[in-house]
């Protein structure tokens, strides 16, 4: 059974639903004098998402296109608080006046919202899935069944940026091994510049940032196949290496690092006060909308030769397009995921919100963001904490971002801080749950 | 006795060691110079982040961020208006006003009689009453949302402000008696008593003796039951459907960005969100002033 | 006279139709919004749950178990414990010491009291959701003023890195919520000062009392119950302590889990923690946090109840 139907103009439910509409209007325009002139038979679908930026893209210009497309609904996306949004979510979804589609955060929090029974497998909603990277279905799946649950929204590479001219005014490339990527970093610390910023302040960030510094270390994707296999746990000599490069780069990262907020660590970057900051592909917008006057390009951290992976381009999903059990317009729901998952949403969304495509078929304008998708193109390897230590608590990413923290307040060493996060994950972490890969 | 009185009403220092002789007449003692420096000093630290905030929503983000001094040097309002515009302000500090006061004035106007009989009266249960009343405010709100949307769904009440108004005026309920009891039990037995004799009901006595005698009481509950709720975005975002109906508090989430937070315009609409707070409580001190002097006259 | 007016005091009796009459609204309004959510939220806590809302079954005192016995809680919750304790011990003290002088202070004036009320009570009008945001900026050792003038004054071995460093960050953290908090005290002592008749005050110091000992004798007794009221919701508040820490260190109470607390691992635990069961475990962790808070305020309030009886 597919369960997009052709379009028809009035299906039973969408009777109803107009005839309801109708009323509602017709009351509403009564009680309030005709205030309201919203067209009366086009069917409005709410959809929800945790970030303002992409609420603005929609009533920007997505929605338009959508909407000349499909004049019978409109389209109206909400922005809910980024830090409740899960339990805006759990409440939204679980009773009257659902919204349609929401968007949900990938892996472990959509893999518990599709426990929920509160959205809906898209398997047969969406038609093709066929342009979608691998990746990017991973993170869209539940854990127990694989099944999807999820059109991907997009993908966060995550790279180190640095200053341009900064490194041009010292004689600096960029760097082909670790020991030049130190190397450079000790020239720039004699120059009087910071060379490394990381938001020390919070944990998901600095998870992140160990993960852009130790992932070729570890052993990219070799490593996630054993740790998956349950053959390597954190514990493993490549893994506490890994962790030991945060300790490593002690020296060169900016003053009180333990107090550097995000938007500090943008500011400190964009004005030329940190000469490089491992971070994710979001960052190209953020540095954008601060106006700071900045030339900057990214690399990804350059391996040792006996390292036992090349460089790679650390990467994640980042969150997903979810179809609501509640919704009252399920089929224009449908329409809508369908456009989601389309080339067309996947150019005007990559392009407006700065963030590498999930899906084939995408060009990306901006010359940064191009370079790095050909990177990850080339060189992908998954985030472990995102990926695989999000499914459960204590979640790895916020365990390995204490322990980093400690590791640079001198409170403890990678070795002790590898065993934390290894125990800590293993009230819940077990690698058979994700047979499904 | 009148305001006099109470402006000359007899000090009580704390400071311990120094014990001046009572009723000094002259005007700058030492004493006083040190605890008039001490109370000006702590304004200043009370007022000072503040006014870095009021400052700052007069520069833009980059400034506010690169540059530690708030002291805009190319003051500009974009941020008071984009503020304004983005947020719909104007529509939002309608329904928070409507909202506010309906929760608030319903919460007191419940919570009077019941603190009243709770502190003055004997009944059987009241000590069971009274802590019943005040588990009320040990509910863990982040948990009690779900089962509260799950109720106000059942009334269908999602998305009308009404849910709203319910909620927080439910929630005010054990704050302001367990604050109220204290003051009515403060009072002397006389005054009821002498009311009594003159022929008034226990309503009257109420009304008419005991609450005006804790007006301050009330002044202050009522403004520390409003700030909460004038300032709250969760609740009005777990019922509320309809941008419409948004309240202030849920406006200035707006600048709240997955990845990069709007300082500037964050500041500017904070500054608009606070000032009409600020008005209620300058309002609400005269009140509280008002109500301690006619306390002491009677 | 206060003497008598207190044992007076409630003994009033009045027809039950009055009583009734009085509490019933208020009753009504919390026990069906307020108490009713509260019971089924605790309720919660007894069962097991499959993602989000999907009820899974009845599972008995499993997840209190789990707090006891699994990871992340026997090593988090005892940490966060703590530190709510701290903040509840350094609150208690700085708003009852700083609170009633202020307020005592205040009282002594004229005219101008009501312009320091509003002075002292405006950082309680700004949303808590900023304040913690703007103090962060303020405090930051790169873009902050606060350091900038402490350098600015030589005193640059003052210039900390305050919620960078575990040893600083919860007392910052304490201190900015006294800060923000001081007006209720401030306000209500003053208003408890107000109800205080001068002629008790003028009949002690008749007798020779000086200004300390009229001030415990006299003063302090009357204020106790208010002392105690705002000594109770202190603790409340400091238990159930959210938007600032989160604020200041983000959901893993940073740095290094120095201003981790017990709301913010609920938050860890709770919807967005990818867990499957997060509702069960995440209540039964408000449940024992609810049954600790009231046990605290109704021990409180006894020894509350027993120093009013000491002191009057």
């Amino acid at each position: 059974m597919t369960a997009r139907r052709s379009p028809r103009l009035f299906g039973r439910r969408g009777v109803i639903a107009s005839l309801a509409l109708f009323v509602s209007t017709a009351v509403l325009a009564t009680a309030c004098g005709g205030g309201d002139s919203g067209s009366s038979d086009a069917v409005r679908l709410t959809v929800w998402t945790w970030s303002n930026e992409a609420a603005t893209a929609f009533k920007d210009r997505i929605a338009d296109a959508f909407e000349k497309a499909h004049p019978d609904i409109e389209v109206e996306v909400v922005a809910q608080l980024d830090k409740n949004y899960e339990t805006l979510l759990t409440t939204g979804l679980a009773g009257s006046q659902s919204p349609d589609v929401v968007a949900l955060r990938s892996y472990g929090v959509l893999s518990s919202f599709a426990d929920s029974g509160n959205i809906v497998p898209l398997d047969d909603v969406v038609k093709d899935w066929s342009g979608f990277s691998k990746p990017a279905l991973a993170g869209a799946k539940r854990k127990s069944d694989g099944k999807l649950y999820a059109v991907p929204q997009g993908i966060q590479t995550a790279q180190v940026y640095y200053n341009k001219k900064v490194f041009a005014d010292l004689g600096l490339g960029v760097p082909a091994t670790w020991d030049e990527f130190l190397a450079a970093a000790q020239k720039i610390k004699d120059s009087g510049t910071a060379p490394i910023v990381v938001p020390g302040a919070v944990a998901a960030q600095i998870s992140l940032a160990s993960e852009i510094l130790g992932n070729a270390r570890r052993g990219a994707g070799d490593f996630q196949q054993a740790f998956l296999a349950g053959q390597k746990n954190l514990t493993d000599p490549d893994s506490v290496a890994a962790i030991g490069l945060t300790e490593q780069v002690k020296p060169f990262l900016v003053d009180n690092v333990t107090s550097v907020s995000l938007d500090e660590a943008v500011t400190l970057f964009a004005t030329g006060r940190a000469a490089m900051f491992p971070s994710g592909t979001w960052q190209v917008t953020t540095f954008k909308n601060l106006g700071a006057k900045i030339d900057y390009g990214t690399f990804d951290v350059p391996a040792n030769p006996d390292w036992p992976s090349k460089a790679v381009t650390v990467s994640y999903a980042d969150g997903g397009w979810a179809l609501a059990k509640r919704s009252q317009h399920p089929d224009e729901a449908a329409t809508l995921l369908n456009w989601l998952a389309g080339t067309e949403f996947g150019n005007l969304y990559a392009n407006a919100m700065g963030t590498i495509p999930a899906r084939d078929g995408v060009t990306l304008e901006n010359p940064l963001l191009a370079e790095m998708y050909q990177r990850y193109q080339a060189t992908p390897s998954a985030y472990l904490g995102a990926a695989y230590l999000r499914y459960g608590s204590p979640s790895g990413t916020d365990l390995l971002g204490e322990q980093v923290q400690k590791i640079w307040l001198g409170e403890t060493t990678p070795a002790d801080a590898a065993k934390s996060v290894q125990t800590g994950i293993d009230a819940w972490f077990k690698p058979a749950d994700f047979a499904h890969e | 006795m009148t305001s006099t009185a109470l402006a000359s009403a007899p000090a009580t220092p704390a400071t311990g060691g120094a014990t001046p002789p009572r009723r000094r007449r002259r005007r700058w003692s030492a004493e006083k110079v040190v605890v008039m420096t001490v109370l000006w000093l702590y304004a200043a630290i009370c007022v000072a982040p503040l006014i870095t905030m009021v400052l700052n929503s007069f520069r833009t983000h980059l400034q506010i961020a690169s540059d530690p001094w708030p002291f805009p040097t190319d003051p500009t309002v974009e941020n008071y208006v984009s503020a304004w515009t983005e947020a719909s302000f104007g529509r939002y500090a309608l329904n928070s006003i409507l909202i506010t006061v309906g929760s608030v004035a319903i919460s007191t106007a419940v919570s009077l009689p019941a603190a009243y009989a709770i502190a003055r009266w004997r009944f059987p249960g009241r000590g069971a009453l009274e802590g019943l009343f005040m588990s009320g405010l040990l509910i863990p709100f982040m948990l009690a949302i779900l089962p509260m949307f799950y109720l106000m769904d059942a009334l269908r009440l999602i998305d009308s402000p009404l849910s709203l108004i319910l909620i927080y005026s439910a929630n005010g309920v054990p704050f302001t008696i367990f604050v109220l009891v204290s003051f009515f039990r403060q009072l002397p037995a006389e005054l009821e008593e002498a009311a009594f004799l003159d022929g008034g009901g226990h309503f009257t006595v109420f009304l008419r003796v005991m609450m005006p005698l804790v007006r301050p009481a009330i002044a202050t509950v009522v403004v520390f039951r409003f700030v909460p709720i004038w300032n709250d975005f969760l609740m009005p975002l777990v019922m509320l459907r309809n941008r419409e109906n948004y309240t202030l508090g849920v406006g200035l989430t707006t600048f709240f960005g997955e990845y990069q937070n709007d300082w500037a315009s964050l500041f500017a609409g904070l500054v608009i969100a606070t000032v009409p707070l600020l008005v209620l409580f300058v309002f609400a001190t005269r009140q509280i002033i008002q109500g301690l002097t006619a306390g002491i006259g009677k | 006279m206060a003497r008598t007016a207190r044992k007076a005091s409630s003994v009033q009796r009045a027809p039950a139709t009055a009583v009734l009459l009085f509490i019933l609204p208020a009753f009504a309004l919390f026990a069906v919004v307020l108490l009713y959510p509260m019971v089924s939220a605790l309720g919660y806590s007894l069962f097991e749950w499959r993602g989000g809302t999907n009820l899974a079954g009845f599972n008995w005192f499993d997840n209190f178990v789990v707090l006891f016995t699994e990871q992340p809680f026997v090593e988090q919750m005892p940490r966060a414990f703590l530190h709510n304790l701290a903040i509840f011990a350094g609150t208690l003290v700085l708003q009852n010491s700083i609170g009633l002088f202020l307020a005592v202070q205040l009282h002594r004036l004229g005219r101008m009291r009501r312009v320091f009320q509003v002075l002292y009570t405006t950082p309680y009008l700004v949303s808590p959701l900023v304040v913690g945001y703007l103090w962060t900026l303020l405090l930051s050792p790169t873009f902050g003023p606060v350091n900038a003038g402490l350098q600015a004054a030589g005193l640059d071995s003052l210039a900390l890195s305050w919620l960078g460093d575990p040893t600083t960050a919860l007392p910052v953290l304490i201190l900015v919520s006294v800060w923000q908090w001081i007006g209720f005290p401030v306000l209500l002592y003053g208003a408890a000062l107000g109800g205080i008749p001068p002629e008790l005050d003028d009949a002690a110091s008749v007798d020779g009392a000086t200004g300390w000992s009229r001030f415990r004798r006299i003063t302090l007794p009357l204020l106790t119950p208010v002392i105690g009221t705002v000594s109770i919701l202190t603790f409340i508040g400091a238990m159930e302590t959210f938007t600032l820490p989160y604020a200041f260190g983000g959901a893993t109470g940073s740095p290094a889990g120095a201003t981790d607390v017990l709301s913010l691992l609920f938050f860890r635990v709770s919807f967005q923690s990818g867990a499957s069961n997060a509702l069960g475990v995440s209540s039964a962790l408000a449940t024992l946090l609810f049954l600790f808070i009231l046990g605290g305020a109704l021990l409180g309030r006894r020894l509350l109840r027993a120093q009013e009886e000491r002191l009057s």
